[in-house]
């Protein structure tokens, strides 16, 4: 068994170290792997495999982390909304440190400032206290606001507030003459993007006319169609119903995993964070916790902390547990969770 | 004061290019006091359903009846409609337009005759009702309130009315799960004392923890009716009309599928936790 | 919503939906003209004539082209009694106090309602015909000489732009506050003008701050889709017109000349 976990972490530290050295050359030249980590830093209750798969994420997490290509660089931001009288931290003193090419799910209950944060990763907010660094443009810099709004990308909740036309294939061209795209590029442009968001052949659609989740895609295709590096979600699936959340969250899983964009995931929706790669927590304008999902999602006290409910296979894992069924991981998906109860034994 | 359907059949805007039935022949019968769940597909005439029930819509073909009268029979009084049928829509926080809450929550109230002692309580136990504190808010101004308690005062404008039948389409949209948590109670308890409940939801877990039957509608026709572990037991016909069915009925489902003998009348996440300890202490899980 | 709104686009494909909508503008303006100088018996009958040809070729239903009719009726009505009575004619058929029913005022009322419902049928149809985006291109394209004098065009256009796409979005709006209103007991259904005005405010207010709510938001996603006004824009090159729109242009230009003069 001993044997078995340990090719498992060596296996992911193999993973994580030739994965630094195809993406980042040079930050991995004079590393060998078994100085960046060995396998001495295994937790000493690695015995629950569910621990290993948590080491092995951290692994991952720290090798791309220890490189310089960070999508977001945030330290000490604090915000407040300059209302009459009120002093209240909208913000207070977040840090967030985010990787190219890495999926992070913000969670929070509503008002815990996670759109305010957002909002300043595409300097809609300007930066009040802290700094803050978006694809290594300084946010404070306003002469190069606008190079930052191209390399990150933002869909919002309200699907039918985001469109300037009724036609869609010149609603995604608003983005590119914007930034005075020369007019024989738009029309290819703008298929790619459709394409990408699994929409092509929409081109003379008017918006109004689609689905919620239908909408919200060609959002995200107007914002594609300037190649930014990062796209913030912001609770872009509260209003749809499943089927367009899944649409969106399938689309938003292809573009991670195949175009390898940097994804940020505002959500309250528990089932969308188990894929991100890492999830941030927050409450009252503060992180309180950052981790990766299996971390986080089954920590029942941290959730409650945040008013959020745990996934239910989580819920489920810890009441069984209370009435004497263990199982032998902490499950984040149904699948898993029946996969766990067909293996009791 | 049973709401009926007779074969009742609307037809948006007939006679042009842009007709369209929205919903065809639907007879249903909802009885006092009961909890019901309308689900189906965006477009499928759920919102249609619940705006014939209320009388902002006249059916095209057939009649909608309440306590046996027809409410769009020329001697039905509106007045009397309104005063027994509430209906919240999506979002009803962008309803709200008087300067206070107060104000806000008694405009229905206008209409109903009532001197101004009955109108201050009733506004107050609205308010209570849906967990606000009436002393605190009445006098603020409904626009500066947060998301949450805006909509919460826009339903207590409902509330104040006291329906006997409560409509509401998709009332937990935007809602974070536990201030979903919290306003389906509220719901509850409205059952509890009385008030018939309809509710349209996406939410599959929410109807299986609270409703007792479900209405499931696909592109204007009625599919569906029965009560809630009937009308998910047919995993396949809800897959069909890519619908979702309560989680906890998933994993039954997927359970069952893999050979483990879990009753398939599972909704709820209790009954599901029961069921698998109760297995586990008869050894029948693997 | 029962009816269908005047004034809606009918997608379709008949030749007129596919012509360009700057020669549909411009050929709307010279058929008013003729319409403006018609006032003759047979000048009405070709009148009559090319509106018959023109609701054929675009394919749009002569109901549809119509459907001004239901709520334009009192108006045209009181147009016609109010020519028919107070037109200044040297023989009257009667006369009474300062009301002088004569044949040729029957005429100028007949005259004017007809060039209102010719005028009502022609926008219809240029209505049904013309997408609302391509109309505000059209539009943009012609304004265009007046960025010689200093009027932001490119910002206009962009305006017209997002108005006509939120259209659709505060029509749908309104319908749903209407209703919310409706059952908590606000009278729009009143006969009563009274409770009439009194029900406005319930509805006005709501409708205009959720329109400011989503101009909001909407200018926060165009800021973030790097809008900064008009300048540093991609110019669109104006598209040049196809033979079967010049076709079409100098078709109407030659129908709409030998209709002014020849009746």
């Amino acid at each position: 068994m001993l044997q078995n976990i340990q090719l498992v972490i060596d296996t992911a530290i193999a993973d994580a170290y030739y994965m630094g050295k195809i993406l980042y050359p040079e930050n991995f030249k004079d590393i060998e792997p078994e100085k960046k980590i060995n396998a001495n830093h295994i937790p000493q209750t690695c015995g629950e495999s569910e621990n290993v798969s948590i080491f092995c994420d951290r692994v991952y997490w720290k090798a791309k982390t220890a490189m310089v290509m960070r999508s977001i660089d945030g330290k000490g931001i604090s915000y407040s909304y300059a209302f009459e009288g009120s002093i209240d931290l909208s913000l207070d003193d977040v840090s967030i440190c985010i990787a190219q090419g890495e999926m992070v799910a913000i969670l929070g209950h509503n008002g815990s400032g996670k759109s305010t944060l957002v909002k300043h990763f595409d300097a809609l907010l300007s930066l009040q206290k802290g700094s803050l660094k978006v694809a290594g443009l300084d946010a404070n810099n306003t002469d190069r606001i606008w190079e930052l709004r191209k390399k990150c990308g933002m869909v919002f909740q309200n699907p039918d507030n985001q469109f300037v036309s009724s036609i869609v294939d010149e609603d995604i061209a608003f983005g590119l003459e914007n930034y005075d795209t020369p007019i024989e590029q738009i029309p290819s442009k703008v298929s790619e993007a459709l394409a990408l968001v699994g929409m092509s052949g929409f081109e003379k659609k008017s918006p109004h006319m689609l689905s919620g989740g239908q909408k919200q895609r060609i959002a995200l295709a107007s914002v594609l169609a300037l190649e930014p590096e990062i796209i913030v979600f912001d609770e872009s699936t509260a209003m749809l119903d499943p089927e367009g959340r899944k649409e969106v969250i399938t689309t938003i899983r292809r573009l991670h995993d195949n175009e390898h964009k940097t994804i940020i995931l505002i959500s309250h929706y528990m089932e969308e964070a188990v894929f991100a790669d890492r999830i941030y927590i927050m409450k009252n304008g503060r992180i309180l916790a950052q981790g990766t999902p299996r971390e986080i999602l089954t920590d029942q006290v941290l959730l409650a902390e945040a008013r959020l409910l745990p996934p239910l296979p989580v819920r489920i894992y810890y009441d069984l547990q209370k009435a004497g069924i263990i199982l032998r991981h902490c499950p984040l998906t149904e699948e898993e969770l029946v996969e766990e109860l067909c293996r009791l034994n | 004061m049973p709401v009926e359907l007779d074969q009742v059949s609307y037809t948006y805007a007939p006679g042009t290019v842009f007709e369209a039935a929205a919903l065809d022949r639907v007879t249903v019968s909802i009885e006092d006091g009961e909890f019901v769940g309308i689900m189906g597909h965006t477009g499928c005439g759920k919102s249609t359903m619940i705006q014939l029930i209320a009388g902002l819509l006249v059916p095209s073909s057939g009649k909608v009846l309440l306590d046996g009268c027809d409410i769009n029979d020329g001697g039905y009084r509106r007045g009397e409609l309104r005063k027994r049928v509430g209906i919240v829509f999506q979002y009803p926080e962008y309803q709200l337009f008087e300067s206070t809450v107060e104000k806000d929550v008694a405009f229905g109230l206008k209409h109903l005759a009532l001197n101004s002692a009955e109108v201050r309580s009733r506004v107050a136990w609205a308010l209570e009702t849906v967990g606000l504190n009436y002393g605190e808010i009445c006098r603020e101004s409904s626009l500066g309130l947060s998301g949450g308690e805006k909509r919460k005062v826009a339903i207590a404008g409902v509330l104040a009315m006291k329906p006997q039948i409560l409509i509401l389409d998709e009332p937990i949209a935007g809602l974070d799960p536990v201030a979903r948590d919290s306003f389906m109670q509220l719901l509850d308890r409205l059952h509890n004392g009385g008030t018939t409940i309809i509710i349209v939801s996406h939410n599959a877990d929410i109807l299986g923890d609270f409703t007792r039957r479900i209405l499931v509608l696909n592109k204007g026709s009625l599919v569906m009716d029965g009560a809630v572990k009937d009308v998910f037991s047919d995993v396949a016909q809800m897959e069909a009309l890519n619908l979702d069915v309560s989680r906890p009925r998933k994993i039954a489902h997927l359970l069952g599928q893999r050979g483990v003998a879990i009753p398939q009348d599972i909704v709820r996440y209790e009954e599901l936790l029961t069921a698998l300890t109760h297995l586990k202490k008869s050894g029948g899980l693997p | 919503m029962n009816r269908m709104p005047i004034g809606q686009y009918i997608p379709g494909d008949s030749l007129i939906h596919h012509l360009d909508a700057r020669v549909k503008l411009i050929a709307f303006i010279l058929l008013i003209s003729t319409i403006i100088l018609t006032d003759s018996v047979p000048g009405y009958c070709s009148l009559m004539v090319l509106t018959a040809g023109l609701l054929f070729v675009s394919k749009v239903k002569l109901k549809t082209a119509l459907g001004f009719i239901q709520s334009l009726f009192l108006f045209l009505m009181v147009i016609f009694v109010m020519n028919t009575l107070f037109f200044d004619s040297a023989q009257p058929i009667c006369s009474w106090w300062i009301f002088h029913i004569s044949l040729g005022g029957m005429a100028q009322g007949a005259n004017v309602v007809l060039r209102v419902i010719f005028l009502m049928i022609f926008s219809s149809v240029l209505m049904a015909t013309t997408a609302p985006m391509e109309a505000a291109f059209a539009l943009k394209s012609l304004l265009r000489p007046l960025q010689y004098i200093r009027i932001p065009t490119e910002d206009l256009a962009i305006m017209i732009s997002v108005a006509v796409q939120f259209i659709p979005v505060l029509m749908e709006e309104t319908e749903m506050i209407r209703k919310a209103q409706t059952a908590r007991g606000a009278k729009f259904e009143s006969a009563r003008l009274r409770e009439k005005a009194a029900s406005v405010m319930p509805l006005v207010i709501p409708i205009f701050l959720g329109a400011f709510r989503r101009a909001d938001e909407l200018s926060l996603a165009m800021e973030a889709r790097g809008y900064r006004g008009g300048k540093n824009r991609t110019q669109n090159k104006q598209k040049p017109l196809r033979k079967q729109d010049i076709l079409a242009l100098l078709t109407a230009a030659a129908v709409c000349f030998i209709q002014a003069y020849a009746f």
